[in-house]
This record gives C-alpha cells, structure tokens and sequence, in this order.
C-alpha cells in the first residue's frame, strides 16, 4: 500500500520501484542470492548435492551408439522458440550432442526454424567438431534453416525423416502443435526418440510418442546434468531449494483453504 | 574477445530489460523500450537474411550437385524467388500476393496441421498398451477422456462427461500446474545462468 | 492365429478407416445429444448475466489449422451477444490473415441474419503485430492500438461505435477469447483482464483445454469452452445448431474407432504375450 501511495505521489520520470513486482522482485532476489551462494560452495570445494539420474538424457548415448552403429544420421532440433530459457537449454544439449557426433564420426543434422538461432547452432556444431579434433568432418549442409513457418518447417523435417531415416531424432527445446506430428512421423521412421519440452499443452504427445522424454524442467537440468560442472549443478539445487518454498506455500494455501474454508488472505498477501 | 562479447551483451540486455519491469522510469522507459522493440525487429530481419541465404546455398547445392530427390530442392528455390518477386512486384497486399497466401500457403499449413488428427490414432494404438501400472493409468484416462468427449460417450455410458470433467478438473490440473511451477522457476534459474554467463555452450565454447 | 498382426495393423489401414467413419456422419448425421459442460455453461451465464448493450472484446486467435473448432464458438457468440443488443469489438493477434478474415466472415454473416450493422453494432479491427504492447496500449487507447484503423484500412473516426469505444478499461465490459498458443488466453490474462479485473472467458482448440483448466477452477477464466465439443455445447445452450454439433457425429464415430483399434492392440499384446509365455 505503501508502495503504490508513493509510486501515485511520484511526479513523471522519476526512477521508482513498480509496486505491482513485489514478488516477483522477491522471488528473482532469492533465486540470485540461492545461486550465488551454492556457486560460493562450489568454488569453496564444497559439496553441491547430485541431480537424480534422469533417464532421457542418459539415453543420448544409447541414441549416438544406435546411429553409429547403423551408420545412419542424427537429427537434432532445438526446439520452435526464439531465443529464451528453453532455446538456450536446446543448445547447450546440441553442444553436447555435437561433440559426441563428432566423436563418432555420425552424420548429425540440425534443423531450426527460427533464422536468428541458425547461425548460433551452425557455430556450436563447428566449434563441437573443432574440439574433438574432426574439422574437417564438419558439413555446414547438415546445419539446416528451414522455415519461419511452423508447419513448413514441420513438413520439411518429416521429408528429412522420410528421406534421409535418420536413427535417431533428439528434439530438446519448446514446441507447439507441430510437436505430436514431428515425434509421430520419426516414430514411424523408426528412429528412436528423445523429446524435451516445457509445454504443458503438448508435453503428453512426447509423453505417448518418444521413448524417454524430458519433463517441464528437466529440460534446464539438462546443461547441468551433461556438463557435471558443480557450479551448473548449483544453480539447480538452488532453483529447486525455491520450489520447495513454493511448494510449501501451496500446501499453506491448500490447508488454509480446508480448514478455513478460504486461502484469500494468502492470495492477497501474495497479490501485494 | 569473439566469445566474451555475446555474453557481455546478454549480460548487460537482460538486466536493462529486467530494471525495466522493476522501475518505473517514466517517459524515458516507454522510449527506451519501443527502441529496443526496433532494435530485435532490425536485427531480426538481418537474421532473416541468414537464413535464407543459407536456404538458397543449400538447396543450389542440392540443384548442382545433382544429389537424389534434387528436384525437391528445385521446387522450393523456385517457390522462394517467385514469392519474392511477386511480393516485390504485386506488393505485399497485392491480390496475387495474398491469393498465393491464402489459398496455398494457408491451405498447405491447415493440411499439415490436420495430419495431427490421423497422427493422434496411429500414436495412440501404438503406445497405449496396458504393459504395466502407469501405462495402465494414461490408457484408462485416455479411454474415459475419448468417451467424455463424444456425445457417443454418454450414450453408451451416461454420466461419463461429468466423470471425464473431474479427470480434467482435478488430477489433470493438478499434475498440469506442477509441471508449470516447476518450469516457471527452472526458466527463471536458466535464465541467471545465462546471465551471469555460467551458461556458455551457445557461444560455442561449452559450458 | 498369429496374434502380433493385432498389435501391428499396418497405420495405412487405420488412417483409411478413421477417414470413412469421420466423413461418413458428416453426410449422413445421426444426432446424438450432447451434453452440456460446467465450463461451456459458465461461458453462456457469463455472457447472459451482462447487462443489454454491453461491449463485449472477441479476440479471434487462431490459426488456419485450429479455426474449425473455434469458427462455431464465434458464430454462437455474436448471436447470444446480439440477442442482447450487446456490441462486439473484434481482433485477432494469432496469424496475419486467418484471425481476422474469419473473425469478419463469421460475425458477419450472424450479424446480417439479424440486422446487425457494421461499425454500429460490432467492428473488426484486425491483427496488430506485437501482441503484450498492443494490449498493453489498448487498455487505455484502443485508437491507437489499432493504429487508427479497421482491418480493412478505414479510419475508425468514420464508425459510431468506436466513439463508445476508446478504452478497454473503461468501455469494455467482457472479454472473449479464441486461443490455440501464444498469443492467446495468457497475454490477455496478464496484460488485461487481471490488472483491470475484467471477464475473461472465451474457447480453446482441444489441445490446449487440459491446460486451461486451473485458471478455470482459480477463477481467472469464467468458464471456456474445449474444442469443437465445447462449440457444440455452447450452440446447444445458444439453441442455434450449427458447425459444432453437426461435427459432433464424426467426433464420436473418430473417437470410437480409435477405441477399437486400441481394444485390438491390446488383445493382440496380451495374446502374444501369453503365446510368448507359454512358449
């Protein structure tokens, strides 16, 4: 109340806090203070607890060793968003799925839709290929822009399933409609899938169609997870120390709500 | 230098747009934000530029070298330089732009998008198989949802849709908002990473 | 008999026997009544309890793939809101070109059965790119956000009723929404109807209507309709059959022959199973 008296009073132009982000200024704040103290920890040497094993990403070898093994390519797409958490999460799996490639020696194709990522992925697989000491294996043709269209660049990718059959189909990112289509079409490619997506509305057909799959945010453990670099390890435990005092709330407000019949107090204290 | 920049300019971008949220800054925010709106259009649309220069060298590629199924690649470089010149030519309303608009790409994007009903079937009498306890659960659910959603539900079985509205109601929401509260915050957690440049794989340098 | 057959119909069979039982009823209706929803109710009742002549914002966000199933919900609505000489504002933020011409298309052809005037009883003002900063000035200047103009380039000044209409909060009494992604519900939601505390209710494509149903129960959506078969609820409760529930038919044909093909690979896995077993 206090906040917003002042905010009214304030005359134009003045820097002044917006009273309407309390919570979210309080829940950013933790979430940087969490991180940088479990990043202290780990440079301290100190121990940082261990994600739980997480059977999708496990699975990325077993999808490189089956394409390796059958000589066929991989194909990899970041996922239908522009640059965010979940696009950033996609490419730091197709860091990781790159050097592997390379390593192998397995054709790995990337698809993107938006034209701003391509670049971006294009780079991460050279460098990838460059660090394990393959440049010259590196085929900038396989490092693919199709379209802007969601439905373009989803009818591109089936043709890619059907005509190329790749082994393996990794689609690690955001997806929208298009991602029951994409996931059904490489089921019935034969490849074997793995699909990550923060969508609930669309979270269910990778559920149903990919043999493992990332749930919400498994997807941004995955860099973490990959990488078993402790101060990305940190950053998780302290995003999941936060969930737990969401989650405490919501079992405040669910009791509130039971016994009393009414969690508005809490909804208004957290409207402030 | 080549990898630090990106980060610095993450770096410095998210903050300015994350004090905006935070502070009022009055005239200047307003302004501040319609220039930054410009900027992503700007470079966005030099992005796109990117991309379809990559698009015309991959698929001249494909033209050239005679690869299989290069007519494929013909089409679509054909399809592309037409649009463009008509777009240029007839302008971006024109009436033959927007007929080409209308009544090819929108019919070809609707007939794509309605593979997603035949898909549904064949993903769903692939994987619903009662093999064990949870996928017994999601076959039973999507029995009952199938049932409550057609007027032939209630037919058969009368009070399936109140029954299929509690499934939606109630484990469906509850499940539902989990996963986005959980989402939500590793967003928030992800994006810090990015920020203070823990997360360094997207310049090509590994994490 | 060999079993594994039955878990493995080839798809081609399945998507030829899906198409003749959809298209079948479409030909030949068998008419099965639908029943009504909680949500789809509130939809109606929400709409019902407006006072006559209120304003009420439609937002057509759909694409072209979608637009089937929520084309009906925007015909039942002009009819419930021009039986109650209730005035639409329509826009659409999805796609360019499907939103808004469909948006036209279907007001105007309820509109022209019940003698309903362009730019008196209702308008279309198209799609505007950036959907949260055009929300977000439409709250207070929906001249400007519009840019000035209709969907079809004509300056708004020209149209009675965009001088009752200059902003949504204090002109607007309810808002209706079609959604199948972003932009949709969620920018509404956060840009308008909660910082003004304005009704939001509206429809969603079937895919996305599990994961409205929490703002449904918080009351942040009053009601909202899933799919065709919240269109055809809604026409039922409108009492003007139209798309949705001639769709119905096919919906349940679909739908039961998917069961069957599920029954089947079912029976087919135990079967082999148990071959496999005693083997």
């Amino acid at each position: 109340m206090t906040m917003t008296l002042l905010a009214e009073e304030a005359p134009k132009g003045v820097f002044i806090f917006a009273p309407e982000m309390f919570w979210d200024c309080v829940l950013i704040a933790s979430l940087f203070f969490l991180v940088f103290w479990m990043i202290q920890r780990a440079r301290a040497g100190l121990p940082i607890p261990e994600i739980r094993r997480i059977a999708g990403l496990e699975a990325i070898d077993e999808a490189l060793g089956r394409a390796t093994e059958m000589g066929k390519p991989v194909h990899y797409s970041p996922g239908m968003s522009t640059f965010g958490s979940e696009m950033y999460a996609g490419l730091a799996v197709l860091s990781y799925v790159a050097k592997m490639a390379a390593q192998y020696d397995t054709q790995m194709i990337v698809t993107t839709r938006r034209p701003q990522i391509h670049p971006v992925a294009a780079e991460i697989v050279k460098q990838a290929y460059l660090e394990a000491g393959r440049p010259d294996a590196y085929n900038p043709d396989d490092i693919r822009f199709v379209s802007e269209w969601q439905f373009s660049y989803t009818a591109a990718v089936m043709g890619i399933f059907q005509r190329e059959k790749p082994a393996a189909n990794l689609m690690i990112g955001y997806w929208m409609a298009e991602a029951l289509v994409l996931a059904e079409a490489g089921a019935q490619a034969g490849c074997i899938q793995i699909g990550a997506n923060t969508n609930i509305f669309q979270i269910h057909f990778f559920i149903v169609t990919c043999d493992y799959t990332l749930i919400g945010e498994e997807l941004f453990a995955a860099s973490a997870y990959l990488s078993r670099d402790p101060m990305l390890t940190g950053t998780v435990v302290a995003q999941d120390m936060l969930k737990m005092v969401v989650g405490a709330l919501v079992v405040i407000g669910t009791i509130l709500a039971t016994v009393t019949g009414s969690a508005q107090g809490l909804i208004d204290f957290l409207s402030i | 230098m080549k990898r630090q920049l990106p980060l610095i300019l993450v770096a410095v971008t998210a903050v300015f747009i994350m004090a905006m949220k935070f502070f009022n800054f009055g005239p200047f925010g307003a302004a501040a934000i319609t220039e930054a709106d410009i900027w992503i259009q700007v470079t966005y649309e030099f992005a796109f530029l990117l991309g379809a220069i990559n698009f015309t060298l991959l698929h001249y590629g494909n033209v050239s070298r005679q690869k299989p199924r290069w007519i494929y690649s013909a089409i679509a470089l054909v399809a592309m330089v037409l649009t463009c010149i008509i777009t240029l030519v007839d302008g971006v309303n024109g009436e033959i732009a927007v007929f080409l608009y209308e009544n090819i790409a929108n019919r070809i994007d609707s007939a794509i998008y309605a593979l997603l009903g035949f898909y549904v079937c064949s993903a769903a009498y692939r994987s619903f198989k009662l093999k064990n306890l949870e996928a017994g659960i999601l076959l039973v659910s999507a029995v009952l949802l199938m049932l409550a959603q057609a007027p032939i539900g209630d037919a058969i079985f009368p009070g399936i849709s109140k029954l299929g509205e509690w499934i939606l109601n109630v484990p469906n929401s509850a499940g539902m908002r989990g996963i986005r509260l959980g989402a939500g915050i590793g967003a928030y957690a992800a994006s810090i990473r990015v920020i203070l440049g823990l997360e360094r794989s997207w310049t090509g340098s590994g994490s | 008999m060999d079993w594994e057959k039955l878990q493995n119909i080839d798809i081609r069979i399945l998507y030829v026997i899906i198409l003749f039982c959809m298209a079948i009823p479409m030909f030949k209706p068998i008419g099965l009544p639908v029943a009504v929803s909680e949500n789809s109710r509130k939809v109606f009742q929400v709409i019902e309890d407006l006072p006559d002549g209120s304003v009420i914002w439609v937002s057509h966000d759909t694409g072209s793939g979608n637009a089937p199933e929520l084309n009906p919900m925007i015909s039942a609505l002009a009819r419930q809101a021009f039986r109650k000489n209730c005035k639409l504002v329509g826009t659409a933020f999805f796609s360019e070109t499907v939103g808004p011409t469909l948006l036209y298309d279907y007001i105007n052809e309820v509109a022209q059965e019940m003698g309903k005037e362009y730019g008196v009883d209702w308008i279309n003002l198209g799609y505007r790119i950036n959907a949260p900063a055009t929300l977000k000035i439409m709250v207070d200047d929906v001249w400007q956000g519009a840019g000035g103009v209709d969907w079809a380039g004509d300056p708004l000044d020209k149209f009675p009723l965009m001088q009752q209409v200059r902003s949504i909060r204090n002109d607007v009494d309810l808002l209706f929404v079609t959604t199948v992604g972003s932009p949709g519900y969620g920018d509404w939601m956060q840009y308008v109807a909660e910082p003004l505390n304005k009704p939001l209710t509206g429809g969603a494509s079937l895919t996305m209507y599990s994961g409205v149903q929490h703002y449904i129960r918080s009351g942040q959506l009053k009601g909202f309709l899933g799919g065709l078969r919240g269109a055809a609820e809604y026409e039922q409760l409108v009492d003007h059959p139209g798309q949705g529930l001639a769709g119905m038919d096919a919906q349940s044909m679909g739908h039961i022959t998917v069961l069957v093909f599920l029954l089947l690979g079912n029976i087919g896995y135990f079967m082999a199973r148990s071959k496999n077993g005693r083997q």
